[in-house]
This record gives C-alpha cells, structure tokens and sequence, in this order.
C-alpha cells in the first residue's frame, strides 16, 4: 500500500459511539409527589440516584440541582418530565421496585443501605441489628451515620430502623414523618413502644418456643395467652427459646 | 452509523444559580462536540467497543469534575480537544498499568467487527483492510500509536498533537510520518506472510 492510501485508509477508521456518553455521565431530575409531600428525585439510565423532599430546597428545584452537583461533583439537568415508571413508584415509595443507582457512595453505605432493604414492610429493626447484617457487630452509630445519608429515603427504608431501646431514634426528614410512615404500614407502635417502657425488647411464644422482634409478622401472630417477654435476647435463649428465622434478632 | 442524539428537546440545562461553578451547558456542548474524537481514540488505541465506551464516560466525567474547579475565564480559553485526549490518554495509561497483570487477549477482534459496521459505505475500505490497519496499528509503540491515530484518524493539527504528548510540534509531526511508515512497513510484512 502507498503512504497516502495508508492515510486515506485511516481516515475511515474513526467511529461514533454506539450509545450516548452522556447517558452514563448526566443527570436527570424531576418533581414527584410521594406520601410525606411533593419530593425532588435525580435518575439516570440505570435508575433513581437521590430523593430529597422539595420542602428542604425551598420548593427550588435549581437549589436540589446545585445541591445535587456540589454533592456529588456530576452534571444534573431538569428533565422535561420524570419518567411515568418513576412517579408512579414513588406515590408508593415503600413497595417500590425500582432499579437504583447506588454507584455514588461507599462499600459500607450500600451493604448498610441494601441490609436495610431486606427489613420487610411493617416491621421495624434496631440499629444494632442492621450493623450485625452488614458484619460489624458493635457498629451500630457507624450504620445510623450512613443511614443519616440514605439517598434514597422511603425507597430503602430506613425508616424502619429504630433505637434498640425502643423510641423511633431520628429520621432524615423528622421523626414525626417516621412515625406517619410506619403507622402508614400498619407497624404495632403502641404495643412497641409499652413494651419497650417496661424495658422489654423480645417476644416469645410459649407453643413454638421462638423468640422475635416485637413488629415480626411471625411474633404478631401470637395469641396473648401463649405471648411471653424479653429484656434481652441472652435470657429467652437460656430459657430455651430459639431465635426466629425470619427476624433473626441479635 | 449509529446517530448519537444530542437531545435537547428532553433536557433544559440548568440557570445560572451559581454561574462560577454551573458549567453543565458548556459541559453538555463539550461532549457532543468531542465524542467521537474520544471514543475512536479508545477504540484505535486498542480497547474494545464496549470498553471504549465506558473509557469515553469515564473520561467526560473526569473533565467535568475538573471543569467546576476551573474559573469561567479559564474555563473560556481552554482548547477543549486536546485537553479532553489529554485526560484520556492518561485514563488509557492508567488502565493498561492495572491490567498489565492479566492482559486482555487480543482486543482486536470485537472492534475490527464494529468498524466493519461503522464504515461510510461510499469511502469504503474492504472489513478485511480495515482489520488489517488495526492489527498493524498494534505494532506501533505508543507515542507512534498516539500521533498517528491522533493526525490521520481523528484529523488533529500537530500543534494539538504535541500538547497531548507534550513534545514539541517537529516532533509530533516526525512521530506521525514515522508511525505510518511503520504502518506500511508491518503491512507488507502482513501480505508477505499470507
């Protein structure tokens, strides 16, 4: 081959990407309403990055987007409108089966985020519970802190995490938006939380000798004549109840 | 050819709330005006269609969160192209190191089947040539490598060429015409051997 076909031959060789770099770069944010209010939400291609409610910005969705970009170091643009699969999935945010995009933050904050995930709807876990899903048991503050900073409230319900001794513990956007969320799935509050004031944390039925969490499905079931209670886990093991399968208390 | 949607329809870029560190328009322009430059530079380099793509990103991502520490006046005299293969070829460097433990077969294959694809149909060169350029683009040393795929495949004036290899321009320019007698040189050598 001659040097100027070799050049010309090159020339043809430069290509444009198959899919838009931007797709993976950029972006995109929206209002949506969802049950504690109208909330800003940040997506992309692979899913739901952050949601914030609008009352924290003022109502200013550029405020969420500065906010956004100041956080994060990424370029955020308005979408035109959010994605129907999106609005419709946050009107109920704590059933949600989005795809989310938890690319942005640290090992421990997702395993403590995706442990929170597993707590199913209605039922509430201690802190100290979550830090022993995730493999640190005395991390209980550590896992509050990244839950503190959960992108994704009421999609990863972190609203279901609570203090071991029983009160609601805080909340990202105030613990009477907590409490709303928890009674909204009909989690037993009231019996929790007497319990809780006679110092008890465990559950016990006296048939299946199994030992729960006060809000597990399976501990609701138990007739009152069978119910007995725990302070702590160590004295219903002794006594020769097992822990429940399904809450796995610690 | 695949037609990348510049889509403005579907975004409003955001007002200047902060216009020191709001550049996302200027951002937004910067890709679409450079992407192909980008990802063809990956692809020539040796990197795989898909690789190449996600190189291309990541190389985008880079220049934006360098962009918002930049000043709007800096920000205004930038030479965007070879300040964004600057960052890619740096990128590139960064990814051979860590895969030089275990290297990736030949990464020939799926591209050359890509560029089968994405050649314009009237200035066509045979799949099989386009494959053998690449294979004999292989065989240059890197700065060779650069400057070739740089001049002759994304049509880069030597001044830009020599700020991305931070030579002077006499060298960029010897780089190149050496780089494609070489190309010339392991062609023959390829027709030979068949």
């Amino acid at each position: 081959m001659e040097l100027d076909a070799i050049k010309a031959a090159l020339g043809n060789l430069a290509a444009e990407p198959t899919h838009d770099p931007l797709e993976g770069v950029l972006t995109f944010c929206g209002e949506v309403a969802t049950p504690l209010g109208s909330a800003y939400v940040a997506f992309n291609s692979v899913g739901v990055i952050f949601l914030r409610l609008a009352s924290l910005y003022d109502n200013d969705l550029e405020l969420f987007c500065s906010t956004y970009r100041n956080q994060w170091w990424r370029p955020i643009a308005i979408a035109d409108r959010v994605p129907q699969k999106i609005a419709s999935a946050l009107a109920n945010p704590a059933r949600s089966k989005l795809p989310l995009d938890l690319s942005n933050l640290s090992d421990f904050e997702r395993a403590v985020l995706s442990a929170a995930m597993q707590i199913p709807y209605g039922e509430i876990r201690p802190y100290n519970w979550l830090a022993q899903q995730v493999g640190h048991r005395g991390a209980a503050r550590a896992t509050g802190s990244a839950l503190a900073k959960n992108p994704l409230p009421m999609i990863i319900p972190c609203h279901r995490v609570v203090t071991a001794a029983g009160s609601l513990g805080n909340y990202i956007f105030g613990v009477p938006a907590k409490e709303l969320l928890l009674r909204s799935e009909d989690v037993n509050l009231a019996e929790i939380s007497d319990l809780a004031q006679q110092g008890l944390r465990f559950v016990g039925s006296t048939t299946t000798r199994v030992v729960c969490y006060p809000s597990c499905r399976q501990a609701r079931r138990i007739k009152a004549v069978h119910k007995v209670t725990f302070s702590a886990l160590g004295i219903a093991l002794t006594a020769g109840f097992r822990p429940c399968q399904s809450c796995r208390p610690v | 050819m695949h037609e990348t949607e510049p889509s403005p329809v579907m975004i409003r870029v955001i007002g200047n709330s902060s216009p020191e560190k709001n550049c996302d328009g200027e951002f937004i322009e910067m890709v679409r005006g450079n992407q192909k430059a980008v990802f063809t530079f990956f692809l020539r380099l040796g990197a795989s269609g898909s690789h190449a793509e996600d190189l291309t990103s990541e190389t985008f991502l880079r220049a934006y969160r360098a962009l918002v520490k930049y000043s709007p006046e800096k920000r205004a005299v930038l030479e965007a192209r070879p300040w964004l293969i600057t960052i890619a070829l740096n990128l590139w460097r960064n990814h051979l190191r860590d895969s030089s433990r275990q290297p990736m077969g030949s990464p020939l294959e799926e591209h050359s089947l890509q560029a089968t694809t994405q050649l314009p149909e009237a200035a066509a060169i045979s799949a099989s040539q386009a494959q053998e350029l690449s294979l004999a683009l292989s065989g240059l040393c890197e700065s060779q490598r650069v400057a070739v795929v740089l001049r002759h495949i994304n049509g880069m004036p030597y001044a830009e060429i020599a700020t991305v290899l931070k030579c002077p321009e006499g060298t960029a320019k010897s780089l190149v015409s050496r780089g494609v007698q070489k190309l010339q040189r392991l062609l023959l050598a390829a027709e030979e051997a068949k």
